[in-house]
């Protein structure tokens, strides 16, 4: 070999060694973060500011192999449990903000929207239920002997949630259209023709059938943009004018049904903390305003705020949160608030219609160990079929139900005030059911229908309130 | 599998360049590309591993017999037995669904059909090996697996570069420098430009461009049609506008992103494959922009359609007949929708104005030409976006206010408000600006201004490291992640 083929072969590998270096740091990230990627432990299970459990590993099987979608649930296990997923999410979310300087933002596409709720999902049907117990010491059923009182049963794992609790719209809610303002999101109306009149004509069902037998209200909680922006803002943003649609339904609903101004209540308090800035439920703030228009309808006398006690959980990031993943609303949490009612006041829930009362529970779950995520399953433990609230302070034998989605959760805790017995009834949870059942089983005086506005205004509430209603 | 793909990133890619680095001789190296490309096939789609590798068995043979066939006829006879094969399949494949209806209702097997990935183009690369073999521009390949290899190669065979055979055999399986010096440090550097103009730029365009002009899920749902209408006429001309323009940016970062990872990848091997792209929206013509956009596409059908017609080189009228044929198998090319043909005819219509009304006009003029094809090919690329046509009409309607639809609205101004930096960022990344500051810079270096050390530090150690890190950070936890040509 020649001086000058060696003198190549030397500039020739030492090109290499350069070039192999150069490249070292780029395979090195591919290295670190490829092993990171396949340490199954670090692999999250469930996404806390999701509120989901993440995709699972997918079933083997030759079909699936064959048609793809055993590669394609890899795929998607393989990036929806990546480790570090939040702190990923937290610096793309970095970057991200640099793409312009508004500080509003949108949600969701045109034409996305024509069917929100779009499923007609209703509650699987249950067996007819057992006659309720007579009455005992406490008022209503005892807990089962292995769950002692005041304390929560253990509870199966479920896909949503926290500890197996979990609120049954939060997915709708997730689908629909929604503005971010700063640390402030607000769902849009989200009004469909064909789905409102289903809901007029269920509740015209329901006032015909409780007719003489029970005072019958309807309780349609608007949307938050609706109440807290004036009608001028709205217009300049596009948004619908609630309130007329409300009063429409109103005016349709007929006479028999007395329908509690539950927007001008809202609308009157506007200044105030009435509604979540990351979540779409309003405060329990809002929700006695609310219960005080339903007392001026009713004509009763509204317990004052004061006659309560305050408690609250700080750093709740709600559902607006999951959909926006905001650092905004991530540095401006919302606390929630709940108040418990004077008195002997128990609640004791059940997930089944044929098991009519069901083990007690705390009045509000302690939260303290809780996701942030999760804090609003405190009031009534999250959505469920049949929870009972107890006052035993009122001796007479008088009982309100609701018929509601979660927009009733913190609003049923107030008419503990007026009523022995308050009977929540989850419009999601409580399969098979119908108001003129209800009025054998639970012999109400008076009967709320509380829902927001946008799910009446979907196909899949308005469906199961109609299946209800009869 | 895509390349921008979390798994792609940190399993399949690092297991492919470890085992190729382990290989000693050329052939193993093959194999190893072989074993992973029919893997990164069949991680897609399974099943239609068995049509690639049909097709590709057949085209070796028809090759083969080509090159022995001992007359003129024989060689032609296996020509267009190769031919017919290929087109049949593809045509059955993929625009079954579509030539169908012509007829009637189509039969549940023909509706049930779903689309190989990547058939359009390792197609079309068969096609050129067996006609390169026949036109002896080729030698043939004796060997089956390699054939197999050239059509199943992971970097290109699902979404290009469309790779000419003569273009590649030599690298591909005799020549090529495995992990050499200054193109695997390039090919680090080019893949992870792409990764991040797609994970970064293309995605966020395609949200805003989702958000304001239909996502592909809602144009697809028939359903909906009546809904999407309603909210395209009701869009304001601004929201209108910035949807397009936002697609536009989307789809050129989107595609030559994938082309230059392909590109990148390729390099880290050895194996130099053309380039796709070079920066279409700086033409001044649409015939400019089709010589730099999907530049391997282009030279297919110059090479096998349109010279092998006449091209240029024949009557007026002939000549017509040439283009209208190529922009006619264009857009039926990109789609099996009467919309993708319509589409390329709106090319053939451009290319004829400018030849015969504006080539002249835009003689002497810098500027105009220029703002000309930007919106004529945005105007386009809603076509092409809109594959319903009632919904293309309501969307350029809509953008001329035809339905007395606002000019700006709250939508429109507040996603204007929340994008404008990365339109702005995504619009000079169309044009060579970067890339010339770039040169400019490294000479400076070059030129003792700074640290040339340091210039080489970041360009090929920190920036590769650092666009691959943010890429998987927007990676994890994004549901927009689709490849727009992957349908093709």
């Amino acid at each position: 070999m020649d001086q000058e083929t060696k003198k190549e072969n030397i500039a020739c590998r030492r090109a290499r060694r350069k070039a192999l270096l150069t490249a070292a740091p780029f395979f090195a990230v591919l290295l670190a973060v490829g092993v990171l990627a396949w340490c199954l432990p670090l692999r999250p299970s469930v996404s806390e500011t999701e509120k989901r459990r993440l995709t699972e590993f997918p079933a083997f099987s030759f079909r699936a192999l064959m048609d793809g979608s055993f590669f394609h649930g890899v795929d998607l296990w393989f990036s929806d449990t990546f480790p570090l997923r939040d702190s990923w999410i937290a610096a793309a979310d970095e970057v991200k903000s640099l793409h312009g300087f508004g500080s509003v933002e949108l949600y969701s596409a045109p034409g996305a929207n024509a069917d929100l709720g779009g499923d007609e999902s209703v509650p699987e049907e249950e067996p007819a239920p057992r006659p309720l117990p007579a009455e005992t010491e406490s008022g209503v059923g005892q807990p089962p002997a292995e769950e002692p009182a005041g304390s929560a049963p253990e509870e199966e794992p479920a896909d949503e949630g926290w500890k197996g609790l979990s609120l049954a719209d939060e997915d709708f809610h997730n689908g629909s259209s929604l503005i971010r303002i700063g640390s402030s999101a607000y769902w849009l109306p989200a009004y469909n023709e064909s789905a409102n009149a289903r809901f007029v004509s269920a509740i015209r069902s329901a006032a015909e059938i409780l007719d003489g037998k029970a005072g019958f209200y309807v309780m349609t909680v608007p949307n938050n943009i609706s109440v807290l922006y004036s009608r001028a803002d709205r217009d300049f943003m596009g948004v619908a004018p609630e309130e007329d649609l409300l009063e429409k339904l109103a005016e349709a609903s007929g006479g028999k049904v007395k329908t509690v101004d539950v927007f001008g209540a809202l609308s009157a308090h506007c200044g105030e903390y009435i509604c979540f800035r990351s979540d779409h439920h309003w405060t329990s703030l809002g929700a006695y305003y609310a219960y005080a228009a339903w007392c001026e309808a009713a004509g009763k006398e509204a317990a004052p705020l004061d006659s309560f006690t305050e408690g609250h959980w700080d750093g709740y990031l709600g559902t607006a949160y999951d959909s926006t993943k905001s650092k905004a609303m991530r540095e401006d949490p919302d606390t929630v608030y709940y108040y418990t009612p004077p008195g002997d006041v128990h609640l004791y829930i059940t997930d089944s219609r044929s098991d009519p009362v069901g083990p007690e529970y705390p009045l509000f779950r302690d939260m303290t160990n809780a996701p942030k995520g999760s804090l609003f399953l405190t009031f009534l433990n999250g959505d469920h079929a049949l929870c009972t609230l107890v006052n035993n302070s009122i001796e007479d034998d008088s009982s309100i139900l609701i018929y509601k989605n979660s927009m009733g959760n913190q609003l049923a805790y107030f008419f503990t005030r007026h009523y022995h017995t308050v009977y929540v009834l989850d419009s999601r949870k409580y399969g098979g059911g119908s108001i003129t059942e209800s009025l054998r089983l639970y012999d109400p005086d008076d009967v709320v229908y509380c829902f927001n506005t946008n799910y009446v205004w979907s196909v899949g509430g308005s469906g199961v309130i109609e299946k209800f209603s009869k | 599998m895509v390349f921008s793909g979390l798994i792609f990133l940190y399993a399949f890619f690092p297991l492919c360049m470890l085992a190729y680095a382990l290989c000693r001789t050329l052939r193993a190296r093959n194999t190893v590309l072989l074993v992973f490309s029919l893997f990164f096939y069949a991680w897609g789609e399974p099943k239609y591993l068995l049509l690639l590798a049909s097709m590709a068995f057949f085209d070796w043979f028809a090759a083969l017999r080509i090159a022995r066939a001992e007359s003129r006829g024989g060689k032609k006879a296996w020509l267009a037995a190769a031919c017919t094969v290929n087109l049949l399949l593809i045509g059955f494949f993929k625009y079954s669904g579509m030539i169908a209806p012509l007829f009637g209702e189509p039969p549940a097997f023909i509706r049930n059909i779903s689309l190989p990935i990547g058939i359009s183009f390792y197609t079309f690369q068969l096609l050129s090996y067996v006609v390169d073999v026949y036109r002896g521009d080729a030698e043939p390949q004796e060997r089956y697996r390699n054939v197999l290899l050239y059509a199943a190669l992971f970097h290109q065979c699902i979404a290009g570069p469309i790779v000419r055979y003569k273009t590649i055999a030599g690298e591909l399986f005799s020549e090529r420098d495995p992990l050499s010096g200054t193109d695997l440090a390039d090919g680090i550097g080019r893949f992870c430009v792409g990764l991040a103009k797609k994970t970064l730029l293309a995605n966020a365009c395609g949200a805003l461009a989702s958000s304001l002009l239909l996502s592909d899920a809602a144009i697809a749902d028939k359903s909906l049609l009546a809904a999407n209408l309603a909210a395209l006429q009701g869009s304001s001309v601004l929201g209108l506008w910035l949807g397009s323009i936002a697609f536009s940016l989307q789809i050129y970062l989107d595609f030559s992103a994938y082309s230059d990872m392909a590109v990148g990848m390729g390099r880290m091997i050895g194996l130099h494959f053309p380039e796709n792209f070079n920066y279409p929206y700086v033409s001044r013509s649409a015939a400019e922009f089709w010589r730099r956009w999907h530049i391997t596409l282009g030279t297919f059908f110059r090479d096998y359609v349109y010279i092998p017609l006449g091209g240029n080189r024949c009557p007026t009228a002939r000549w017509i007949f040439n283009i209208f044929v190529v922009w006619a198998l264009t857009g039926l090319w990109h789609g099996a929708s009467w919309s993708f043909v319509v589409w390329g005819l709106y090319y053939f219509a451009l290319l004829l104005l400018e030849k015969f009304v504006l080539n002249r006009l835009f003689r002497r003029l810098r500027v105009l030409p220029h703002l000309y094809l930007l919106f004529a090919v945005n105007l386009g690329w809603v076509l092409f976006h809109l594959t319903d046509f009632s919904l293309a009409r309501a969307a350029i309607g809509g953008m001329f206010g035809a339905y007395g639809n606002p000019l700006t609205d709250f939508r429109a101004v507040t996603l204007l408000k929340n994008n404008v930096f990365l339109l702005l960022f995504c619009a000079l990344a169309c044009t060579p600006l970067f890339r010339d500051l770039f040169r400019r810079l490294r000479a400076r270096c070059a030129a003792g201004g700074i640290s040339e050390t340091l210039f080489f530090a970041l360009e090929h150690v920190a920036a590769p490291a650092a666009l691959l890190l943010l890429s998987t950070a927007a990676l994890v936890g994004n549901t927009y992640n689709p490849f727009l040509y992957f349908q093709f």
